[in-house]
Formats: C-alpha cells, structure tokens, sequence
C-alpha cells in the first residue's frame, strides 16, 4: 500500500492507474498533513482546500473512466507565491501585493491545470524571491522541517518545506540566483534549474529577468524528470530527439565525465566537504570518470550575477522604492535599492563580463559531461541568526549558473552534526538534462536519503 | 550637499533616503564596490558586445529549435506579465 505522504508524484500516478490509490484519498490525506503541520511550518500561504477537493473528485472520476490526463492527473502541487494562478492572489509574500488577484493562468500553471494535477495552494516565498527570511512582512517566513530554529534556504522556501514536509509530493519555485538549489539542499529534495529558457515564465512575477529560472522541487530526480517532460513539451530546446527525460535515467554512471571544481569544494565547511568528497568517491566507484576543472573566480562570477540582478531588478521595482520603500522588508529593500545607484555602463560591463564567463563555463563543460560542484558552502544556519544569514548569501555555488545559463540539480547527499541535510549540486551542457538528470539519478540511487524524514 | 544625497536624488529616492538613510547610504556604496571589482577585472581585449552576442541564452534556444510564435496549449491563456 502507498503511503500517500511520501510518495513521489510518479508513484503516486501508478498507484492511481493500478487502483492502489485514489485522488481524493491522497488530496484528503496531505490536506490533513497540511492541517497538522500548518501554521508552524508556515510554508503556506494561502491553501486551496475545497478547490482542491473538487479537482480530485474529477480526477478520480477520470481514471475510473481509464481517461486520465497525463501521468500526474490527481497529483496534489503547490506554487511559489510569485507563480500566477487564475483567481488567486499572487502576493509575492509581500505587503505591495495584498490586493493582486491573477487574472490567468502562468504558463506553467496552465500545463499542470491541463494535466489534471491537484493545486493545493500558494506557497511562501522571500519577498519578491529575493529578500530573505524576514518577519516584517504579512506573512511568517516558512521554517525548516528538520529542525524548525532553522532556516529552509530560498528563496523558494514553502516549497522545499511543504515537499520535505510530507505535505506535497512536488511544488514549483523560481531561481535567479540559486532559489530553487538553495531550500532544495536546505530541505533535503531535489530541485531542478532547467537550462534558461527550457521552462516559460509567462505569469511569473520576475526578479531579473535575463537570470530568472522557473523549475521543480520535488523528492527523485525521476519526478524531475517526469515534470520537465510536462512543462517543456513543445518548448524550444526541448529533448531534440522526441524522447522522454526519464528515458536514460536509469543507464548508470558508467562512462560519465564528471569534472570537479575543487577550487569550489576547498571554500566549503568540513561537514559539507566530507560529504562532498565522499560523493565523488561514489561516483567513480560506479564508473564515473573524475576529472579536475576549473571556473573562473567564484566571487566574481557572484559579483557579476550580482550586477545584473540588481540593475534589473531595480528597473522592476524602481516606483514602489521611491513612493513605499517602507512596505518592503528591510532585507528586500537592501538587496534591491543597490541596483539604483548602478549604471548603464556598469549593467553593459556586467553583460560583457557575463559573455566571459559562459565561455570559461562551455570550456569547463568541453572536456567533461557534467560538473560537480557544492550546493552551499556551509551546513544552514539558524533562521534567525542574521549575522550567519549574511555570510552565507555569497557562500554558494549556485549563482554561476544563471549567469551562464546551463541546466543544475541539487539532491541531498547526507546530513551535517545537527542533522540537517546537505547537498551536492551537478551542472550540465545546455538542453541536455536528459545526462544531467541520469548523472543526478545514478548518485540518487547509491547514497539515497530519500528515505530520511523529519521527526513532526 | 552629499554625494549620497545627491545620487538619491538623481534615482528619485529622495523620500527613501529621508526614511532609511543608512540604507540608501549602503546601497551607494554596495554599487561603487561591485563597479571596483568589475573595473579590475575587465580586460583590455574585451570587445563590445555585438547584437549577435548580447541575447546568448534565447541565442541558445532559438539555435536549439523554434516554435511557431503565439503557440499555447489549448484552454490555456496566458498574463503575459513575463517575457517568453
């Protein structure tokens, strides 16, 4: 029998087409997790229980009827608050938006409400996916399942939470500059950044756009693999072959180039470097090759990313700071206001930079098939501890990679002395996941965490 | 007049300055360090960008592969309040 809270979405579309399970059975069960676990967890804000109820119903009846949508028609979902859903507010977690309702569907909302999947609700966010965890705002940031005085990275925090949680088998976030990776690893599940542009943002509130990434979290990298199927059918870039992402996902490592920036891996925590070191170790025990790579400077590529985010992002936000900066929290503000003082001549240097390093990144990607790089540096920290937040906003590898725009996954890989997930981050060429998620499958399946929950 | 006071004003953020000025003042120095690490690094080989290199990722995408522009998925419409 499935246990319908911490089934995958994959399992729980089999279990529905052999009869081992029903919709409204599973969207019933989360909504009493949900009902348990919230307000505490706070991953979210707004639940869409009746709605959500009626969906199942009609999901029920169409497997029954063997006409089901997709192979996740039924499969409960939630969506960062910054992901339109037509009659919903989207308040990007945030004062500014109280009032918003969505008149449609984002893209992405679109092709998950046509493939009958169950949405459960909105979930929290930092400010506009970029703040931080802030009590300023009208709604509590979200709280780490595995020990709640911690914080659950993000930005897209409810959605690591809810799905690490027991409370979704999946949810969408976004990622600008490492909010999909970074409560991914936070939370131990699997987030995946698509290459730019695989995933339509269409209805999605952006950050910066030329950096923004739409992508899933979830608890396999088959699961990932099923929803990048879903969402980018028919997008350009899609799997040129016509084939599933979850085609060669069970082909092993035998064979795979993997190329390890060590440069990265010497910044990290012991903790984190052990278990980083000890995946690698894995990896070519089962037949990966291992080779040595290098990167341009970490801080730069940050510095870059960082330019561009900010100059963008203040060409978004540039009214609201100057007629009601004082509606934002204080940590959004800071990060936003920056972009204010940059010039046309510093976002041009910062794009040109930008060329640089997509070249050092294809160059790296040109003699091996993935990189294996840290997710974060350190073990995450109290959520209210604001000196350790600070330091560890740089503290990641996850940047370079909206920079340059190639595909990246976080799984987890272990746990740190205050047992609290960390995680492996591997990189890819661009458009092909299909290597990447096989890569990020055949580690899944050697040093499984899957299993692991959190004591609630 | 300072210099932060008047960089404020060039960006409007005269009424953010009077409300959080030990933000705005941070944010001005925040940009100037960013510029400081980008002046250092740039060299002097690197070329202007060209349109052709300027838009990289949907340069990647639109090489990848195109689809019919306006293509949806039927029953669903779009805010159009993103950039695809």
């Amino acid at each position: 029998m499935i246990d319908p809270v911490w089934a995958s979405a994959a399992e729980l579309g089999d279990a529905y087409r052999s009869g081992a399970a029903s919709p409204v059975a599973v969207v019933q069960a989360l909504l009493a997790r949900i009902e348990k676990l919230e307000p505490g967890l706070n991953a979210f804000i707004r639940r869409e229980t009746d709605t959500a109820l009626l969906s199942a119903v009609e999901s029920e009846a169409r497997w029954k009827q063997g006409k089901p949508l997709s192979a996740i028609d039924g499969v409960p979902y939630g969506l960062k608050d910054v992901i339109d859903a037509a009659g919903q507010p989207t308040t990007c977690h945030s004062k500014l938006r109280l009032n918003h309702i969505a008149a449609h569907d984002a893209r992405v909302t679109g092709l998950l409400r046509q493939a009958g999947a169950v949405l459960m609700g909105k979930l929290a966010t930092h400010e506009f996916a970029l703040g931080g965890p802030s009590f300023d705002l009208p709604f509590p940031p979200a709280r780490n399942p595995w020990n709640r005085d911690y914080h659950p990275g993000g930005s897209s925090s409810g959605a690591g939470v809810a799905v690490a949680a027991g409370m979704l088998p999946f949810a969408l976030g976004t990622d600008t500059a490492g909010s999909i990776r970074n409560p991914a690893g936070a939370c131990g599940v699997v987030g995946l950044k698509p290459t730019y542009g695989l995933l339509p943002r269409d209805g999605v509130f952006p950050l910066a756009p030329s950096l923004d990434h739409v992508g899933p979290l979830c608890r396999s990298v088959a699961d990932a693999a099923l929803l990048l199927d879903l969402l980018s059918e028919g997008r350009p870039g899609h799997r040129s072959d016509g084939n599933s992402y979850r085609m060669d996902i069970d082909s092993g490592l035998a064979g795979i180039r993997i190329g390890v920036v060590q440069a990265f891996i010497d910044l990290c925590e012991s903790q984190v470097a052990k278990a980083l070191q000890h995946a690698i170790a894995v990896l070519r025990d089962a037949g990966a090759v291992i080779a040595p790579v290098d990167l341009p400077d970490l801080a730069f590529l940050q510095t870059v990313n960082r330019v561009i985010l900010q100059a963008e992002g203040w060409s978004i936000h540039a009214g609201d700071l100057r007629q009601r900066a004082g509606d934002y929290a204080a940590s959004t503000r800071k990060r936003l206001l920056p972009g204010a003082f940059l010039s046309a001549e510093d976002l041009l240097q910062a794009q040109r930079q930008r060329r640089r390093m997509i070249a050092a990144m294809q160059q790296a990607l040109s003699g091996v098939d993935i990189l294996l790089v840290p997710n974060s540096f350190d073990p995450i920290c109290r959520i209210d501890d604001e000196v350790a937040l600070q330091h560890g906003y740089a503290r990641q590898a996850r940047a370079p990679f909206n920079l340059t725009g190639h595909p990246a996954i976080a799984l987890p890989i272990g746990f740190c002395d205050q047992g609290l997930p960390i995680s492996v981050q591997l990189a890819g060429r661009y458009f092909d996941e299909a290597l990447l998620l096989r890569a990020a499958r055949g580690l899944e399946q050697i040093v499984s965490w899957r299993e692991a929950r959190p004591n609630l | 007049m300072s210099s932060v006071s008047i960089l404020a004003e060039a960006a409007g953020l005269q009424k953010t300055l009077a409300d959080f000025p030990a933000e705005v003042e941070a944010a001005v120095k925040l940009a100037a360090q960013q510029r400081a690490v980008m002046a250092e690094a740039s060299l002097p080989d690197l070329p202007p960008l060209a349109p052709e290199d300027e838009a990289w990722p949907p340069m990647q995408v639109a090489q990848a592969g195109t689809q019919p522009a306006g293509t949806q998925p039927a029953g669903t419409q779009y805010a159009g309040t993103q950039y695809d």
